[in-house]
Order: structure tokens, then sequence, then C-alpha cells
């Protein structure tokens, strides 16, 4: 094992930190924010539950799979998104890019240490109108631009604990925060020749920060050589939205749900694996806490298929296909039935290995959705790359 | 180790250069906005914001104009005549002596010279036809700073006036026609005893008066030289022409018009400014059309004030003094208002040069409404968090002086007296559900 370089790992921490985040959907602007998925390239590409599944050792929702992790390991992925949608009659497109997690894993003689961060909610969306008003009720009309811009969002920041407890089973424990914030901004412009003159624009908004504890436990075993299995439960403390001092909006509090998921992997031959996994959470606590929208339970699965007998450049490389059906947690009453569904396609490469350690892998994911929710329909190509590098 | 550690890294560094294009999701969906704001529009008459107008004046002199003003009774009123000093006559010049030699000569005799006098010929300020002007050697130094009518120095403990008002008497020098369709300049032959006149002190002389002779004409005198005629000792056929420059030009006219009462008034040399006292209400009671659209009465805060401009009607001026060029208009907070006239002030509300009067809006065309940007003073005046308000606002020229001419508004009390416009949005707070 190679001593620790932390100039390595700052290098990773600045490439990361400087990606900027962008928003992930429209449909952002529900609730508390679109979900997102915290999973590395290879999971999005097997289903995107990113639990039960071997080699995922660097997993954010999966606390046991650190248990068999041998040396120590950084993982952290991008995604860019390019996104269009039809919404009654008008439609537009967007694009960004995200990084969804940073994961961090640590052997210890008592077991794994983890540290990940990685996004929970998306809250990045904005909307734009113009229309005539009559000034003084005597029809000095006006033209004004109205924008609503909110930007921000929830992560989990987490530290874990994994160790096996037979060569057969696993099992983790991790503790958190839930962190972030999102400013929400109403910008009215005004037609200067509408009102006579230059107007400056009227502004007014605010920022929230996001507070809470979240912790989560979960449990992996392997079924003989044919079948390993996981899962895992994940508990949030209510979520507490603080104003800054800047801001006169009231605080708010957020009954976050506690989730379930489990996943297994089946090896159906050296080569060849299929994953299953599925995840439900229960939104439906946080229901009537919002003006415009309701929330319910969601029950998603995701499944895939991996085969590892390719090579490319020289290197052992996987391809992978999979699907994601995911109902999507905050309703609308014209849209009581949001919905995500993905096709993927992915790519694995083993950059460099030592005997049976992997010091260093490059994963490809490729993602065609779609979301609906009453009139609204969005689709998207989504493109994920993962880079896990360990033995620094 | 290290070709995978580059990989890791061309491929993180590709994902940064693509993250470049970054898009919010965007919808022109208006009912998502979670507010309901309103925009109005109110304007309150002077009594229901203003408290007292005050016009101050003397601010720069007319020393500091670009151009100088030369007018005999023009509109019947107005006589202007400019005052140059000249430096000291050139005592060295490069001449080529009878072998074809150039040599520094500093024993030249001056035998004669003349006066150039160049005016401005831009529409507003050119004269209908031929004007005549003529050239006076005053007897008296003057201060080009304090200088006026009836004063020709004014400083600590130094006031002498003019032996007769107007900057007299002079000794003529000479006059001549000037034809602005010839040219912009006219030119006054000096003889040897003028130049002797004008160039027996270390100065030329305590100076030179310039005075439009031909009645009802207003023009600007741009600029003025002194040339000089002399035979230099090495080469007594030749004569070369040296130049004795302006170290000092004003003008001095009368009368020194004064305002009108409660009138508003801007510009002018010395500069007029005019102090505006302010007393915004807290709420405004809104007419029944405003309160169809808003909940009355509207109570002014400085998040609800979008915007806040002063309407100014426009005025003639008196006819003498009507600007002949676009005029400048600029409000400031005053700061200190128990040391006015003298009171620091805040920086321009308007920024810029301030907004631009066509200066037809001083004469045939008064009546004109002009908008004076004050939205940042009065959003601090209804600004609670705000300690010590400043409810002065003083309307000036960016520059003073700006020029002769200046400008007048409709005061308090009569028809086109100044209004306060604000529009106010209303509309709720910004909540997180």
């Amino acid at each position: 094992m190679r001593a620790f370089r932390p100039g390595v790992v700052g290098v990773v921490v600045l490439l990361i930190a400087a990606a900027p985040a962008a928003g992930q959907s429209l449909l952002s602007n529900r609730g508390l924010g679109f979900p997102l998925v915290a999973t590395d390239a290879r999971g999005v590409a097997l289903g995107g539950m990113g639990i039960g599944l071997t080699g995922g050792e660097l997993s954010v929702v999966d606390p046991a799979a650190a248990a068999r992790l041998r040396i120590p390991s950084v993982g952290f992925s991008f995604q860019t998104t390019w996104a269009d949608f039809d919404q009654a009659g008008t439609s537009g497109d967007f694009s960004g890019t995200r990084f969804p997690y940073i994961s961090l894993g640590y052997p210890a003689r008592f077991g794994t240490v983890t540290v990940s961060f990685g996004g929970l909610l998306d809250q990045r969306w904005s909307t734009s109108s113009t229309e005539r008003i009559d000034l003084n009720g005597q029809g000095s009309m006006g033209v004004v631009t109205d924008e609503f811009a909110s930007d921000g969002g929830i992560s989990s920041v987490r530290l874990g604990l994994a160790r096996s407890l037979t060569d057969d089973i696993d099992v983790g424990v991790q503790i958190g925060r839930n962190i972030g914030d999102v400013s929400r901004v109403f910008t009215r412009s005004f037609d200067s020749l509408g009102v006579g003159g230059t107007l400056p624009s009227f502004q007014i908004g605010g920022r929230w920060s996001y507070r809470g504890w979240t912790a989560a436990l979960g449990a992996a075993a392997d079924v003989g050589d044919v079948l390993h299995v996981a899962a895992a439960y994940t508990w949030s403390s209510e979520l507490d939205a603080l104003p800054d001092e800047n801001t006169n909006g009231a605080p708010a509090t957020f009954s976050m749900p506690s989730e379930i998921r489990a996943g297994a992997t089946a090896i159906l031959s050296p080569r060849l694996r299929a994953t299953l996994g599925v995840h439900r959470a229960g939104w439906s606590s946080v229901d009537g806490s919002f003006e415009d929208s309701g929330a319910r339970d969601t029950f998603a699965w995701g499944t895939g298929i991996e085969w590892g007998g390719a090579s490319i450049l020289g290197k052992t490389s996987q391809l992978r296909l999979g699907y994601r059906d995911s109902p999507l947690p905050f309703t609308l009453d014209e849209a009581p039935d949001p919905a995500e569904s993905v096709f993927a396609a992915g790519l694995g490469m083993d950059l460099l290995t030592s005997g049976e350690v992997l010091l260093a892998r490059l994963d490809f994911a490729l993602e065609r959705g779609r979301r609906e929710a009453g009139a609204f329909e969005e689709r998207f190509w989504r493109l994920a790359t993962s880079v896990r590098i360990s033995g620094f | 180790m290290k070709r995978a550690w580059m990989v890791a890294g061309l491929v993180s560094a590709s994902w940064g250069l693509l993250a470049c294009e970054e898009v919010t999701p965007t919808t022109s969906d208006g009912g998502l906005i979670p507010l309901e704001p309103k925009t109005v529009q109110v304007v309150l008459p002077f009594e229901s914001f203003g408290e007292q107008i005050r016009v101050y004046s003397g601010y720069g002199t007319p020393s500091e104009l670009f151009e100088a003003v030369l007018a005999q009774d023009y509109e019947g009123v107005l006589d202007s005549r400019v005052l140059t000093r000249f430096g000291a006559y050139p005592w060295l010049a490069s001449v080529r002596d009878s072998t074809g030699t150039t040599r520094a000569d500093s024993a030249f005799t001056f035998f004669g010279g003349y006066l150039v006098a160049r005016f401005d010929t831009t529409e507003a300020n050119r004269p209908e036809g031929p004007v005549q002007v003529a050239a006076g050697g005053l007897t008296q130094t003057f201060y080009a700073p304090s200088a006026s009518w009836t004063v020709a120095v004014d400083t600590i403990n130094d006031r002498r006036l003019w032996a007769e008002p107007g900057a007299g008497p002079v000794m003529a020098l000479g006059e001549a026609e000037w034809d602005p369709e010839a040219g912009d300049s006219v030119v006054i032959e000096l003889d040897s005893a003028a130049v002797a006149m004008l160039g027996d002190t270390l100065e030329a002389g305590p100076g030179v008066r310039f005075d439009l002779l031909t009645p009802g004409v207003r023009l600007n005198l741009v600029d003025a030289d002194l040339r000089l005629y002399a035979r230099p000792n090495v080469h007594r056929d030749t004569v070369v022409t040296l130049n004795a420059g302006v170290i000092a030009q004003t003008f001095v006219y009368d009368p020194l018009p004064e305002p009108e009462a409660g009138g508003i008034r801007v510009g002018g040399a010395p500069s007029w400014r005019t102090v505006l006292t302010l007393d915004v209400p807290e709420a405004v009671e809104g007419d029944a059309a405003l309160c169809a659209l808003v909940e009355c009465p509207v109570e002014l805060t400085p998040e609800r004030l979008n915007n806040a401009t002063l309407l100014l009607t426009t005025a003639a001026s008196q006819a003498a003094f009507q600007p002949s060029d676009s005029m400048f208009l600029d409000a400031r907070a005053v700061l200190a208002p128990e040391l006015l006239p003298k009171s620091p002030l805040g920086t321009s509300l308007v920024g810029g040069l301030g907004v631009s009067i066509a200066p037809a809006s001083f004469g045939a065309e008064a009546g004109r409404v002009v908008s004076i940007p004050v939205t940042a003073f009065v959003r601090a005046l209804v600004d609670d968090s705000v300690g010590q308000k400043v409810r002065d606002v003083v309307l000036l020229t960016p520059f003073e002086p700006l020029s002769i001419g200046f400008g007048t508004f409709v005061g308090s009390g009569e028809e086109g007296a100044p209004r306060l416009r604000l529009i106010l949005t209303v509309t709720d707070t910004v909540e997180i559900r």
C-alpha cells in the first residue's frame, strides 16, 4: 500500500468544486425539489438503485458495501444533462453538469471508515413571463417582465463505518447531516418606455439554509457464489429551513421521509451479472407542507445486466444495460402521478490492477429518460462519468 | 500508475469543460410564480411631499467658463464685457541674421501689433449679421475670479471698485467689424504707442477690455491673442511676429438677475442652486382608482419603492439669460443643511452629465416636464433603518458655472409645481413553502 497523498485528494476535490451544479429538471419547482440519486456511473447503468452491486464498495446509499474495501479508495462522479420539455404548448431546453457524489473509504483494523457527500434534492429552476399592467388604474399601461428563480438544493454528508461479520455477511452504519441552502428571488423588470424613464428592477427574495440529521443502517450478504444481496434503511430527522438575516420569509420545517433500499446481483456466469434494486421513500410525510404541491410515497425499481468479457485498449472492460422506473414524489392537482423512466447503457474500464486489487477504474453511463406529469413532458440525455482511484 | 492518474485527470478536466454550458430549467409559465405583485404609480403634489424651496447663488465665477460673453443691450437688458490680461512680452526670439544663420536675439524693438479675438460660431451663438467690436486698455488691474461689473478686486482685505461701473474707464485701442460669414475672428490693429502702453509692466499692462458695440447682440468670445511686431537687432530688415499669451480672462455683466420668489433656478455664472426640502409621507392615501388595485393606504417602504422621480415644469427664463445650448441638471443630497449654502453634497442622484434639457424649454417651449430621478434619496427617506435622515436635495448643474444662461422651473403654489412620482411594487414576502 502506498503512502497517503493529500495532494492527490486535493486535486480531486478541486476538480469537483470547480464543477458547477445545474438544474436537473423543471420539476424541481415542486415541493422540496427534484430527487437525486447519489450513484456512480456503474450504478446508473445497472438500474440506478446503487445498492446490492458487487464491486460497489463506495456506494453512498449502501452502508454495508464498504466492508469489502481492501485499500483506501476515493470515487467521484460527474453528470451532464441535456434536456428539453413541453408544457401546455410551450417548450424549452436546458443543460448542465453536476456532481452526484464523492465518497472516500479507508480500511482500518475495526472496519472501513467512509466519508461521503451526495446530492439529495435539486431546487434549481426559474420561470419568466411578460405582461401589461395598469399602473394607476386609469389606463397608464406599462410592460413588466417577471422572473422567479430558485437556486440551491439539499445534500447529505455522512460518516460511516462498515465491517464484515462473517465471510458472507457485512453490516454498515452511517450518520450525517442533511445540509444545503436555497435562494428564491422574484424580479420584476420594467419596460422603460412604458413607465417613462429607466427604472431599476424590483427584487425581493430570501435565502434559507437547510439543517437536519440523517442516519442509515445496512446489511449485505452473499448467498453462495451466485447471489449478492443488500438492504438499507435510512432515517432522517425533520429538515429545518432557516432564513438568513436578510430574509423576511419565515423559517420552515419539513418532515423528511424514511427510506428503504434493497438490491441484489445474480452472478449468472463469471462474466455475466444481473442486478435488481428497489427503493421506497415515505414522502407522504411531507404532504401538506406546500401551498401548490402535494407529496406521496414512492416505490422505484431498476434492473440491469453487466457483461465483463470485453477488452478495450487492452483493458478489462464491462458493458452494461439497465432500466429504471421512478415515480416522483411531489404532485400537483392536475398532475397527480409524475414519473420518470430511464434506459441506460454503460461502459466500465479497469485502468489499473495489481493482482486481484483494482487500483483505478473509469465508468461511463449514457441515459435516455423521460419524465411525465400531466401535460408536462421532459426528455433528457444524461452522460455520467465516474472515477475510482485506490491505493493512494 | 501515472498513466492511470493522467487518464483520470483528463476525464475530470473534460467534464469541467463540458460544464461551461449551464442553462437553468426555465419555463414561461407565470403561474409558477408564488407571488401576486402589484405595481402602481402615484404622483404626489408638492404640498404632499415638499416643505420649502430655497435658491442660492454664487457658485463658481465667470472666469471659470471656457467662453466669455460679450453683450450690448441684449434683449434690452444685458451688457457684458470681456476682460483679458496678457503675459509679459517675449524677450527672446530666434532670428536669421544677414548671413543666413539663425541666432537667438533678445534686443529687438516692438513697433506695433494687433489683437485677435475668436468667437463661437455655432448656430445658437452666432449673430445674424456683422457686429462691431472694440478694445480698450484697462487702467486698473483686476482679479479675474472676483471681478464684476462694479468691483475690480475683491479678496481678503482688498476690495477695489472700478472707477466706472463696467470695468471702466479704458483707453481706446481700436475697433473692428466682425462678420460671422467671413470667419470666426476679428483683428484690431495696435500702433506702437498702444503696444508700448500695454507692455510697460512685467505683465502686458492691466489688461484689455473687449466691448461689443452693436446693440441687441450676445456672443461668446472663445479666446484672444496679443500679437506683436518686432524688429530684431541682428537683422534690422526683418520683422518677426511674437505672441503675448493670455494669463487671465473673465467677463463682467450687468444686471445680475434676481430669482423670482418661490421659483426654482439652476445654472448661470456664478451659478444658482435650488434646495428642496422634502417631507415624504409614511403612507400614500391613494385615489379610488389606485385603491382598486392595491390596499390603501399604501405604506411607503424602501422595498416597495421601485422608482422616485421629481417632475419639474420648465418656465421661461429672463430673455437675456436663456441658455443658448442644452442645459444639464443634476440632483444631489444636501448632507449638512445647516451649513448651506456651503454644505457638502452627496454623489449625483442622476449620474453621468445629468438630465439634458433643450434650451428652448426655457423660452418658446416653456412648460415641458422634466424628470429628475431621486430614487435613492427618497428610499433613504422612507427607510426606518436610516438614523439621520437627509431631507434636502439640491438641484444644480453638473459643472458650475455651465453658462451665463440659467434654467427656470415653476415653483410651489403654481400650476406646474414640482411633483413626486413614485412607482411602487406591492407584494407578499417570498416564502419557502
